[in-house]
């Protein structure tokens, strides 16, 4: 998988990194058991502090999306059991996304086709990772 | 003589360096223009050409004007203490000039690039492969396989240091010793920055990047492994051939050397500069050619090629854990240290530790380079010194006292030589074990035979010289 990273974006390189993961497991780009590269690895490439990353790999796994195994390092794990927690989450993302998308003129019928389309695309890459 | 020949290859090879490492600026790797990514369609545009001729221009004068002023550093050899720190400013200047060039027309050539817009896409990413990244530090040869490399040249520095107090040209080969070892100890170090390395994302293709890197490192691992070894070989081969000089008896000093052994010494410093250079040039050739070959196959599978880090290259790279790296140079040949902001700290204080090993070293030794030769003889007792270095004797004890038109062969003992003093003990021919206290450019001398000593005297000229002797043979006659 490959991660970008914008040094010039006002959104913090810990919160891109964390995106990115969760992108790449959701797109299916990382599979369940791969393993991700250790701290020093992950900082070393990105040419971030090691506790930038070591802070990512706290959340995504309080989040459900990794373990950590103090032999082996960082491995994709996602976890099925914070879906209702998520939803929270979600309806508040969704309310500002939504907010924007029909202040700029959007349709419901268009937002909700992109909504199932990603939906859809993610949910069976998701699947497939959890084979 | 012997120490112009020394500073004139030591400015060629260093010139020569510098040219080699900072030439050309075209197109390398394939995708590099200037050291700046530029798609092939847009490097015949005509201010693009603008620039790098301008660049071609800047460098030849730089190279020019470089050459010309290291040269002329030659006319100050007899005063080491300002030749030395001369030579290493010249040094640091020239590398600050040649640095300045490249990164003043790469940022002229990324700005035009960036008004253009012919970005191959978004600035300020950094790519990270992770599969790339997990594979860490495979790849590179292990530079503990230079341990025996750098263990054989220890023998030999300890070898020739238990053989120091019976071996003139052992004790002369000491010092040099060090030579070796630090270039070894150099090479292990740089090995050990390129494993450590954060491996490149050249392209969106994982097993290429992973061949790309393995052929970078392993390549560059391996040349430096070979060329550490070559220098314990060679160092080796010197000692071993020296050590077969003494026992002929012939050795007094280098400048004594038969055309023969100066040759021979000449083609082990060629050999040990040149093959050190030249294996460098066949690995970065070969790894061009690798990555040419990689590259283009991932092009005709429809990989796309990343070309950002401009600004990275161009600014140092982003700080944090990642901050010091070896990485390969985008223009010329070899490896540098990318560091933010010039190296920060870490190269402040090499900067500063060395200017002041320079300004000491070069303080210490500026005494002797404005030294005077001083005879005097009180109460029947006569002292010579030069400097901080002195010998007093009886005039009593005084046997025999000899003025000579030419200086024997002598080789340093311990103290000081330059091409304007020789002072300290020396080994002189035929003498042995002597104290010297002469001015080089005088060819006349005084030997004074007591007792105890031999010493070597004269003046800076030969008025002075011949004051010297006639006060020398009015004091003698008087305590007789």
């Amino acid at each position: 998988m490959f991660i970008e990273l914008n040094t010039a974006s006002s959104i913090p390189i810990y919160t891109q990194l964390r995106n990115q993961i969760v992108l790449g497991i959701g797109r299916g780009e990382l599979k369940t058991g791969e393993h991700l590269p250790t701290v020093r690895q992950m900082a070393e490439a990105a040419g971030i502090n090691v506790m930038t990353v070591n802070k990512v790999y706290a959340i995504l796994r309080a989040e459900g999306f990794i373990e950590i195994d103090r032999r082996h390092g960082a491995v994709v794990c996602p976890r099925k059991e914070n879906a209702e927690a998520l939803q929270e989450k979600c309806s508040a993302q969704l309310e500002l996304l939504i907010a924007e998308s029909s202040l700029k003129g959007m349709s419901r019928e268009s937002f909700f086709a992109i909504c199932g389309e990603i939906f859809d695309r993610q949910q069976t890459a998701a699947e497939n990772a959890f084979l | 003589m012997a120490i112009i020949l020394i500073m004139l290859f030591t400015i060629l090879f260093m010139w020569g360096a510098f040219v080699i490492s900072y030439g050309g600026g075209g197109v390398q790797n394939g995708k590099y223009l200037l050291g700046i990514t530029l798609p092939s369609e847009y490097r015949k545009e005509k201010e693009v050409l603008e620039i790098l001729s301008s660049y071609r221009k800047a460098v030849h004068r730089t190279w020019g004007f470089g050459l010309i002023s290291g040269l002329s550093l030659l006319l100050l050899s007899d005063y080491f203490s300002i030749l030395f720190p001369c030579l290493m400013l010249w040094f640091g200047l020239f590398l600050y000039f040649c640095d300045e060039n490249v990164l003043r027309y790469a940022r002229r050539l990324y700005d035009l690039k960036c008004k253009k817009g012919w970005l191959a896409g978004d600035t300020h990413i950094v790519r990270i492969d992770t599969a790339l990244s997990c594979v860490g530090k495979k790849g590179a040869l292990s530079p503990l396989w230079m341990l025996p490399a750098w263990g054989i040249t220890l023998g030999a520095v300890v070898w020739c240091f238990f053989r120091a107090g019976e071996s003139a040209v052992m004790k002369t080969l000491l010092p040099a010793a060090l030579a070796p070892a630090v270039t070894q100890l150099l090479l292990f170090l740089i090995s050990l920055g390129l494993r450590n390395a954060a491996p490149q994302v050249f392209c969106s293709s994982s097993p290429a990047n992973q061949k790309l890197n393995n052929v970078i490192k392993r390549q560059w691992s391996m040349a430096f492994t070979f060329c550490s070894y070559e220098t314990a070989v060679l160092f080796w081969l010197l000692l071993w051939s020296a050590k077969g000089w003494e026992i002929s008896g012939e050795f007094t000093g280098f400048g004594d050397l038969t055309y023969g052994r100066l040759s021979f010494l000449f083609l082990v410093l060629v050999l040990g500069a040149g093959g050190t250079l030249l294996v460098i040039l066949l690995a970065f050739h070969k790894i061009k050619m690798e990555k040419e070959k990689i590259l283009q196959s991932v092009e005709a599978e429809g990989a796309q090629l990343y070309s950002d880090g401009d600004e990275y290259w161009l600014n140092g790279v982003p700080g944090g854990a990642g901050g010091l790296k070896v990485t390969e140079k985008r223009i010329g040949v070899g490896l540098t240290l990318s560091a933010p902001g010039g190296g920060g700290t870490l190269g402040k204080a090499v900067i500063v530790l060395t200017a002041v090993f320079v300004i000491g070293i070069s303080l210490f030794l500026a005494p002797f380079d404005f030294a005077r030769v001083s005879l005097t003889v009180e109460d029947g007792r006569c002292r010579v010194g030069a400097v901080s270095m002195g010998y007093s004797f009886e005039m009593k004890d005084v046997r025999r006292i000899t003025w000579m038109e030419e200086r024997p062969k002598m080789s340093k003992i311990s103290g000081y030589d330059s091409n304007r003093f020789y002072l300290g003990d020396f080994r002189v021919k035929d003498y042995g074990k002597c104290k010297v206290y002469l001015s080089v450019k005088q060819n006349a001398v005084i030997c004074i035979e007591t007792e105890e000593k031999t010493i070597w005297v004269n003046g800076e000229s030969l008025e002075q010289t011949k004051d010297f002797y006639e006060m020398l043979m009015r004091e003698w006659e008087n305590k007789m």
